[in-house]
């Protein structure tokens, strides 16, 4: 049976708050709260990606990355190295096989899971690019299929209600 | 070798994909060294010397070192990895690419009838050689081994008495083609010799009074002994296919008398890696 408009889009407010109790927290009243426009540039920044030149110092094994949301790396050797990286806190040395040795010139990429680490260890001062692509979290995708979910069944029930006048 | 060092790591640091050692020469046993690998090695265009020998930390060999030699005709491409945190066995020093002439270089080389008495006896001076080298951090996508050719001018010459001889000593170290022009604008007549030193060890004593070692050089004529009067010109021409392989150009210049001054013997000289 078709649902009337206005009850629909209370549904839609009401479940989003509801499914988000952080978003919840935070709406805006009349008095109080961050603008919502000011909210989604906030949003956007934490998945926005980061682009920098790391460069590593021969010795003990370095943290290189602390994951706090999925993230894709890509790191780029830009000298000759050797460099090699890995999610295991000992990689020394270099060329033991417990992380990857990076090729000059030749991107790696790895996918990192929420909370993980990478390292890194190298055999000489070296210049390695690193792209960090932050990957919405499941929470965050959930969300907007929600979103589409609701407007699919709102638009399917406009046409029901056009198709009965 | 000179000081400071370059530093290879600032070449990485400054965002360079190389790094260049281009030094003058300081005297026999010159070595120099790099905390960075590299994806190839070649001369450099300015380099004088023409064989360089490159040592670097190898886990494969029993000693932990291995060596390669670059030359105009032959770069090195791979990746050779600097190991500044591991140690070499035995020196117990920092496994660092260590690069050094092959070439001799020996600044107390003196020609074979060079008169060695002091006050009076000849006088010599070196063009002192160029070591140049360059580390690729990337690979290159074609190197050219070949150096640069080299032009060198001259206005005087030096003399400490009357008829004693002037040498000159110019890097020749496997170059293919030279060209020799001088002119004499001094007021007397002047007699030029070219000859090609190519520098040994030598165990004899000394040969002379004040020789400070024996002439240890194998020496080859390029041009026997002319006299060149007052206002003329001459010129030679130098093939290694037909005139052999030298260390130095080594040439001579006995005046009649003392000149009265030492500016306007003009002396132009070409080297290059082609066979012109």
């Amino acid at each position: 049976m078709a649902m009337k408009p206005g009850n629909l889009i209370s549904r839609i407010a009401s479940e989003l708050t509801a499914k988000n109790k952080e978003q919840s927290r935070s709406t805006p009243t009349a008095n109080s709260g961050a603008p919502a426009a000011a909210r989604r540039v906030e949003s956007v920044k934490q998945l926005q990606a980061d682009a920098y030149d790391y460069f590593t110092v021969p010795g003990p094994t370095a943290l290189l990355y602390s994951a706090e949301r999925y993230a894709m790396v890509t790191l780029t050797l830009r000298t000759p190295g050797p460099v090699a990286v890995g999610t295991r806190a000992n990689l020394t040395p270099v060329n033991s096989g417990k992380g990857v040795r990076l090729v000059t010139d030749e991107p790696f990429v790895i996918k990192l899971d929420q909370g993980t680490r990478l390292y890194v260890v190298s055999g000489a001062v070296s210049r390695v690019s690193v792209v960090i692509d932050l990957i919405p979290a499941t929470s965050d995708i959930g969300l907007e299929r929600q979103v589409v979910a609701l407007l699919t069944e709102l638009n399917s029930n406009i046409k029901a209600m056009r198709s009965t006048r | 070798m000179s000081y400071p060092q370059p530093d290879s790591n600032a070449s990485v640091l400054g965002g360079q994909n190389f790094f260049r050692i281009n030094t003058m020469l300081q005297g026999p046993g010159d070595i120099y060294e790099s905390d960075q690998g590299s994806l190839a090695v070649a001369l450099g265009p300015d380099s004088d010397i023409a064989n360089v020998n490159v040592y670097y930390f190898d886990e494969l060999v029993a000693s932990r070192v291995n060596s390669l030699q670059i030359s105009p005709d032959r770069s090195f491409v791979g990746l050779l990895a600097a190991h500044p945190t591991e140690n070499y066995p035995v020196v117990n020093l920092p496994g660092r690419v260590l690069i050094a002439p092959a070439d001799q270089f020996d600044s107390s080389f003196r020609p074979a009838t060079f008169n060695f008495t002091v006050g009076v006896g000849d006088v010599i001076d070196f063009v002192t050689p160029v070591l140049d080298v360059i580390q690729y951090f990337s690979q290159p996508p074609s190197l050219i081994p070949q150096r640069s050719d080299k032009e060198y001018e001259f206005e005087s010459i030096q003399q400490s008495a009357a008829l004693c001889t002037y040498w000159l000593v110019v890097p020749a170290y496997g170059r293919k083609y030279a060209s020799f022009n001088f002119r004499n604008n001094l007021n007397q007549s002047v007699s030029i010799g070219i000859t090609g030193a190519k520098l040994g060890v030598s165990n004899l004593p000394a040969a002379a009074a004040g020789d400070a070692r024996p002439s240890s050089a194998v020496q080859g004529v390029i041009k026997a002994v002319t006299a060149v009067a007052v206002n003329a010109q001459l010129s030679s021409v130098y093939l290694a296919s037909t005139m052999g392989s030298w260390d130095y150009f080594v040439i001579s210049y006995t005046p009649a008398l003392l000149p009265t001054s030492n500016f306007g013997l003009a002396t132009h000289i070409t080297v290059s890696d082609d066979a012109l």
